[in-house]
Formats: structure tokens, sequence, C-alpha cells
């Protein structure tokens, strides 16, 4: 009896084990396609990709968990012509289905330009078993400087801080609308102030140039006489953002 | 130990066991030599195989490209229809390791099997302890696939013909020499951009093993 008890309690997990993970589908490839470009249209080579099946709504960005929830349908890197053409298996239970461009870990991982996440990949039109996602463009890592002046006001501290994507973009998401942005594995921060006595304050880090910084400000005099959320659109600074005050 | 590694070892059990019924059989037809029992070649009502598989893809494909492919396993069964006229069942299975996933998908390794229906014709005489066969034959391919531990399949039409050669060294058995090739026309769903690669496969698949006859 315990021997049969024993048999049912390990075809029951195994029954939920196998719910949980991806599984394929018989006598089907599926074929995504992609250009890869940079903002100014140049081509890139030997960018590395790879195709998730995830049974979440949300990716995971943590690679062991990931790995550990998620199954890879497919990988592949980019062509001379910047074309990408990823032969994949068609996953049958899967919720979301997304491509990682230019991931870290690859030996040809490119530093220089962010990490590209492209989400819900099977929302996408299927026709002749290819989701094509068109030109995709790479983002440049940029240094970018955050410069706060004193000028008019002599007598009031200002306590500031920033937040901004760490290194990876989701495509057709800003910090601002970005679920991922509450999560400390995409998002980087930092504070500064200055007091009445300071005259200059700047900090330098690295952003994506295609993101939105958000900039928290208050300014202090017995009390917070001031305060103000701004968003900074990297594309419309040259490199830096100057607060005068 | 993994999947290759124990059909490799079952390999090298399977040529311990042909050694020895070679040598069992060279001992038998010495003695039949010495006892003349002419009028056993029209006896056999059918016949047998069993060899290694030595299959080798090429072309164009999944498989050719995709795969190193392992030694297999030829099983046969044939049955008199005619004086030269044979027909029969066929089954190949061997394994191959996915070396390009790029292409093929990230799939670890595929059993390949084929089952066929047969129809041959021996070509000399069957009094003669030499024999050539010509073989055509249709049916099923199936790949295996495994990816860690899931598994799921593609499927497909297959064809075949085959040219074997073999000797009898006594009442009930002999050995064979097989050149086989098949064509298989995958089911595979996929991209017309595909077609080419996932459409059809060539596998030449030779095979050498024991020749049973039934008496």
């Amino acid at each position: 009896m315990k021997k049969v008890l024993f048999c049912l309690f390990v075809l029951i997990l195994l029954a939920f084990k196998c719910e949980e993970e991806i599984q394929f589908q018989d006598n089907q490839r599926l074929l995504l396609k992609a250009r890869l470009v940079n903002s100014e249209g140049n081509l890139f080579e030997n960018i590395p990709v790879e195709v998730f099946a995830s049974r979440e709504y949300y990716f995971q960005l943590n690679d062991q968990i990931r790995n550990d929830f998620d199954e890879i349908i497919g990988s592949g890197s980019s062509n001379e012509n910047g074309d990408i053409s990823i032969t994949a298996l068609k996953p049958r239970n899967a919720s979301n289905i997304y491509a990682l461009f230019n991931f870290k870990g690859s030996q040809a991982f490119q530093s220089e330009f962010a990490p590209l996440i492209v989400n819900f990949i099977n929302d996408k039109e299927l026709r002749n078993n290819t989701y094509d996602l068109g030109t995709v463009v790479l983002d440049k890592v940029q240094p970018f400087e955050l410069i706060a002046l004193r000028k008019t006001n002599q007598t009031d501290t200002l306590q500031y801080s920033w937040r901004y994507n760490r290194g990876v973009k989701i495509e057709g998401s800003n910090p601002i609308d970005n679920y991922y942005f509450f999560d400390n594995d995409v998002r980087e921060s930092g504070f500064n102030e200055l007091l009445p006595t300071d005259i200059l304050k700047e900090n330098t880090f690295n952003v994506i140039e295609s993101d939105t910084i958000i900039f928290d400000y208050q300014l202090i005099n017995n009390g917070v006489i001031a305060s103000e959320q701004l968003q900074i659109i990297v594309n419309e600074q040259s490199g830096s953002f100057e607060f005068e005050f | 130990m993994n999947n290759l590694a124990l059909l490799n070892l079952s390999f090298k059990k399977m040529g311990v066991l042909f050694l020895v019924l070679l040598s069992y059989a060279l001992n038998a037809q010495e003695d039949e030599e010495m006892n003349e029992k002419p009028g056993y070649y029209y006896d056999v009502i059918g016949q047998g195989k069993i060899g290694f598989l030595v299959p080798s893809a090429y072309g164009n494909n999944f498989i050719a490209d995709g795969y190193d492919t392992w030694n297999g396993v030829n099983i046969e069964a044939q049955v008199n229809a005619g004086e030269r006229l044979l027909l029969g069942l066929q089954f190949q299975a061997f394994k191959g390791r996915v070396m390009d996933q790029e292409l093929v998908g990230p799939i670890n390794a595929s059993s390949i099997t084929h089952f066929f229906v047969s129809a041959g014709y021996s070509l000399l005489e069957n009094k003669n302890d030499f024999q050539i066969e010509a073989t055509i034959g249709f049916g099923s391919a199936t790949l295996r696939n495994e990816r860690d531990f899931r598994r799921f399949n593609d499927t497909g039409f297959a064809m075949m013909a085959s040219l074997n050669f073999s000797y009898r060294l006594n009442y009930w058995l002999g050995f064979y020499i097989g050149l086989q090739n098949n064509w298989d026309f995958w089911s595979i769903e996929r991209p017309s951009e595909l077609d080419s690669v996932f459409g059809n496969t060539s596998i030449f698949s030779p095979s050498v093993g024991l020749k049973f006859y039934v008496l």
C-alpha cells in the first residue's frame, strides 16, 4: 500500500513538473527574422541573439532564475548584412516568447551597446511560421554628465537623486512606464546634495542613448520648500544636463 | 552514462556476438561439407538480417549539416513470395548528436528511425550461396528529439533502395553487406525559407551483418 501511495505521489509530482516546463510541438519549426542596426543606421555583424519561451508573462532578468524557468528555443547571430534568421522550436505552452540581443556573457557581446530585450514576440503576427521583427535598433551606451549649479539661490540646500536603466534596454519601454524599472537588476540610481556653501556638483554615469533619466530634487531650508520630478530625455541633451537654481 | 555511450557499448557487445556466431557458423559449414545435403537451398521460407548500420547523411539539409551521426542497427525480415521475389519489413535506427543548434534548433540529440515495407528481387538463382538482391521500399522516418529530458518528434514519409550482397555459410546462417539509400520527406511545418533545409533528407546507410535463413 505504501509503495502504491509513493508511486502516486511521484506521478503527481511529475505531472506538476511537466506542466511547469515548456513543451515543444511535434513537426514544427519557427523562424525569427530581424535586421540589426544602430541609431545611425549602420548594420551590425556577429551580434548574438537568444530566443526564449517562458511560462510566465514577464521574463526573468536574473540569468540563473531565467534558466530555471524559461527555455531557450533558438539562438544565432547576425550576418555581415545585419540580418538575423534563427530557426526555433515551437513551444506548446508558452505565455511569452522573447529575444535577447547582444546579451552579456556571450563572447561576441559588445559592451558599447546596450543589451536589448524584445518581449512578447508571440503576440506579433505569425506568418508562414515566421516572426519578423523588422529593423531592430541597438542603442549605444554613452557617458552622461549631471551638473547641479548654484546661481541665484544662495540659502537653500539642494538634495537630488537620479534613476536610469543600468544597461538593459527593453524595447518600447522607458523607465517611466517600465515594469522592470522597479527591479534592482535593471535600475541604477544616485544621490547628491549641494550645501549653501557649495557652488557646483558633477556626476558622470553611463546611460543608454535612447533612455530617459528620472531626476528628483528638493530644496531644503528648515524643511522642504520645493520639490519636483524631471524627466531627462538623453537624446535631447548633448551628453549632459545642467540643473541651475 | 549517457544514451550515446550506452548505444556505443551495445555495439561492442553486438560485435562480440557477431564474432561468436560467425565462428560457430564456419565450424558448422565444415561439418556440413563433410555430410553433403544437396537441395536445402530450395527450402528457404524466409530470411532475416541483423547488422551494423553506418549511416551518412549527405546534401544540404539539417541532418547532413547539423548532426554528427553515430552507427546504428539494421534489422530486416523477408519472406519468399516467389522464386526470386522477397517481401519484407525493415527497421533501421541510429542516433545523432546535434552539432549545429543554430541550424537544427536547441536539441541535444535525436534518435533517427526508419521503418520500411519492402520488395526485393534476387538477381542470381537461389541455388547459389552467393546472392545479390535489389530491394525497394517505402515507410516512415521518425526523429525522436531530446532537449534535456523533454522529447518531441518529427515524422515523415520515407523511401529506400538497396543492393544486398550475401553469402550463405550453412543451412541457416550467412552474412551480408547492404548498400542502401534512404530518402526522407519530412512533415515538419516550417517557413518556406527552410524548405530546402527541412524538406527532404538523403541518408546513405550501408550495413554489414548476419543473415539468417528460415527453412
